[in-house]
């Protein structure tokens, strides 16, 4: 089962990936990195939890967006997909769940 | 590790006595300060039922627990009080240096009492403080009452004041700190005028301490990177200030202008951020701690409105620029100086003026009682009649009792573009239905920086939204109140948390205070201010009847633009809203809420 999600703006959303994993209890298996955070930069982790596991895909990169990016510069696009396996289809339902609910609660941004 | 103990001060101005305290552990933890405090101590102590421009009234300033610390823009401090505009419950944040000195003196809250029989200020030294006579600044306007105070005290002074507006409780005065900065919105300082405060003036040169160097120096400069990273908070806001926002929304169609008669205002590239940046704008300014700097120190160098000051910020230029039809910015500043001067709020002087403009159009409103004509795009119409109001001269004296009380009089109150009796800021939101679900459910009216559904709506901050759906707005907007709510009562400014979050504002407020909060914890926290502050105004007689927006926005489709056609859905967003929150059908919290927040 798989969760993507798009955030923008926002630098670090890796952080908040780490710390879900960390809150699930995963054991990160591999940590995998490349690129830049000039540029893109893209980072994988694979990690086992109880009964399934985990790969977490970001990418963060700087891109141009027309109206928006007017005095503003580049402006940081965060692209996260989470897939989640397991032979019970509950606990990745669960798994996906929790991601999203967390991923929500840290990636809110709520200026005035 | 030393956990974070306040010290609140209490003034009764009847009597002229003082009263110190530390803040009880469950008060900071609950409520963490600023806002949270402040509103707590208004829902136990002040009957909402008052006369907000009573001796009864209560009016707290109030810093948070990273204020004055090296949090970045740990500067800010939240004015609090029955509101003498609308009756709900108020809360304005400010920012400048005022708040940082004061917890530098070794203060976090001060709650005023009564009322004095003769003009007063507070003198604050590093925790001394004593009240004094103020009958010989009672008259001045905030620049000279600052000037005399740092002249007989020192320089090394901070000011907090109200000028002749609140003097003449003006319902939509403001103090104004540090000569440009003000808590703007719903009268305090009226409320500062009818107490005959003028002024606090704060000394603090201590330093102020964090429970966790270690850990507050870590997400200092974590907080630090993600705000520099960001595109507004590290590119937008340094470069163009506030006003780098006019293209933006004008745009997308929900600039309002006229008076909320459209969306689009051609003139809008005249009064722009990229337009400032090019003719008036001689250098930036930041407050304390700060390392966005979206000040805006600002020059007229010629003609009849030949003047210095800071700004116009954003919702300025709009409400003495769009809303008033006015396509220059020569006269937009000189009235945003005069408002800093005379303590106004510029965002209500603004609109009242464009309601009285509307007035004029339809033939409510005459030249006889106006003064003169009264037209669209009159520049010195809008500076005239700040000053007016603040005199409560002529037609000025109805604009003091802003847009719905003029509106009323005029017998047209539909063309105030008001909630619960204050004003909209400079937002549409008739393109932006998120936003127009927090203009109507807000706890102090018409306000826009206590639920920006702009920045998901229009921005895409933290993902983009469609501005024109309804489906989950109710859930965004829940959500940005109740960390608005966090933010306000941190001491830390709202433009942060374009670039960070609650993991981000957690870390500060645990390392800061000793206090060990979790993400989940200081959103439980939000929302509990948040039904504090509905309570008080349950308490004060407000129901869900008053939890709507002007009809314009609800009845008359947007003529043009990129948001032609639509009206604010509200009716389709307000039930969800009530139960997403845990209120019962009328908008009231529930028992088991309340249990839940252990209110």
């Amino acid at each position: 089962m798989r969760l993507e999600k798009e955030y923008r703006y926002i630098y670090g959303v890796w952080q908040y990936v780490e710390m879900i994993l960390g809150e699930l209890g995963a054991s990160l298996e591999e940590v995998r990195e490349s690129g830049s955070e000039d540029d893109k930069l893209v980072k994988i982790y694979e990690a086992k939890l109880s009964e399934a596991t985990i790969r977490a895909e970001v990418v963060y990169e700087k891109k141009h967006v027309p109206i928006i990016s007017k005095g503003f510069g580049k402006i940081a696009f965060t692209t996260v997909k989470i897939d989640a396996t397991s032979d019970s289809p509950e606990r990745e339902n669960e798994i996906i769940d929790y991601f999203s609910k967390r991923l929500s609660l840290y990636t809110m941004r709520a200026a005035g | 590790m030393a956990k974070y103990k306040g010290t609140m001060i209490r003034v009764n101005l009847t009597t002229g006595d003082t009263k110190k305290s530390t803040i009880p552990d469950e008060l900071s933890r609950n409520y963490i300060g600023g806002r949270g405090i402040s509103a707590k101590i208004l829902y136990d102590e002040v009957d909402p039922t008052i006369d907000p421009l009573s001796p009864d009234n209560k009016l707290i300033f109030a810093a948070g627990p990273l204020t004055g610390t090296a949090a970045p823009t740990g500067g800010r401090y939240e004015v609090s009080c029955k509101s003498p505009l609308t009756g709900t419950i108020v809360g304005a944040n400010s920012g400048g240096e005022w708040g940082a000195y004061l917890r530098r003196a070794g203060i976090e809250v001060i709650v005023f009492e009564g009322k004095a029989k003769k003009p007063m200020y507070l003198q604050i030294t590093d925790g001394a403080y004593e009240l004094k006579s103020a009958e010989k600044l009672w008259g001045l306007d905030t620049h000279k009452t600052t000037d005399m105070l740092q002249k007989d005290l020192g320089k090394d002074y901070r000011v907090a004041c109200i000028g002749p507006a609140g003097e003449k409780l003006v319902k939509i005065a403001c103090p104004i700190n540090d000569k440009h900065r003000a808590p703007g919105r719903g009268g305090t300082g009226a409320v500062m005028g009818s107490k005959n405060l003028k002024a606090i003036a704060v000394k603090g040169t201590k330093t102020v301490e964090v429970a966790d160097k270690e850990a507050f120096k870590k997400a200092q400069d974590d907080a630090a990177k993600k705000i520099k990273e960001h595109a507004v908070t590290g590119q937008g806001l340094p470069t163009y200030g506030t006003a780098v926002l006019v293209n933006i929304i004008n745009e997308n169609g929900v600039f309002p202008t006229r008076n909320f008669q459209t969306g689009v205002f051609p003139e809008a590239d005249k009064i722009s951020g990229e337009t400032m940046e090019k003719t008036i704008l001689t250098k930036r300014a930041a407050c304390f701690a700060c390392p966005i700097g979206c000040g805006r120190v600002t020059e007229i160098k010629a003609g009849k409105y030949k003047s210095v000051g800071e700004g116009p910020e954003y919702e300025t230029i709009w409400a003495y620029g769009a809303e008033c039809g006015v396509g220059d910015l020569a006269p937009i500043s000189k009235a945003n100086y005069l408002c800093n001067e005379l303590g106004l709020d510029t965002i209500s002087m603004g609109s009242t003026i464009g309601c009285a403009m509307e007035l004029y159009q339809r033939g409510k409103l005459k030249k006889d009682k106006a003064g003169k004509e009264l037209k669209w795009g009159d520049g010195d119409a809008i500076v005239e009649l700040t000053e007016k109001t603040a005199k409560r001269e002529g037609l000025g004296n109805d604009l003091a009792e802003g847009s719905l009380r003029l509106a009323e009089k005029y017998g047209a109150p539909e063309l105030s573009m008001s909630v619960k009796g204050q004003e909209l800021p400079a937002y549409d939101a008739r393109g932006i239905q998120g936003h127009g679900l927090h203009y109507a459910t807000n706890n102090t009216g018409g306000n826009h920086v206590r639920g920006y559904m702009v920045s998901p709506e229009i921005l895409g901050v933290p993902e983009k939204l469609d501005r024109f759906a309804t489906e989950g707005k109710e859930t965004w907007v829940k959500n940005f109140q109740n960390l608005t709510a966090v933010i306000d009562s941190s001491g830390m400014c709202l433009f942060t948390s374009f670039a960070l979050g609650a993991p981000e504002y957690t870390a500060l407020l645990t390392s800061a205070t000793g206090f060990d909060y979790t993400p989940d914890e200081i959103m439980t926290i939000g929302d509990r201010i948040w039904n504090v502050e509905r309570l008080f105004n349950i308490k004060a007689g407000f129901s869900s009847e008053d939890d709507t927006l002007p009809p314009r926005l609800l009845k008359e489709p947007m003529p043009e633009g990129a948001s032609k056609g639509y009206v604010v859905k509200l009716a389709e967003m307000l039930p969800k809203y009530y139960k997403v929150r845990g209120w019962g059908a009328n908008g009231e919290p529930t028992k088991k809420k309340l249990k839940e927040l252990g209110i």
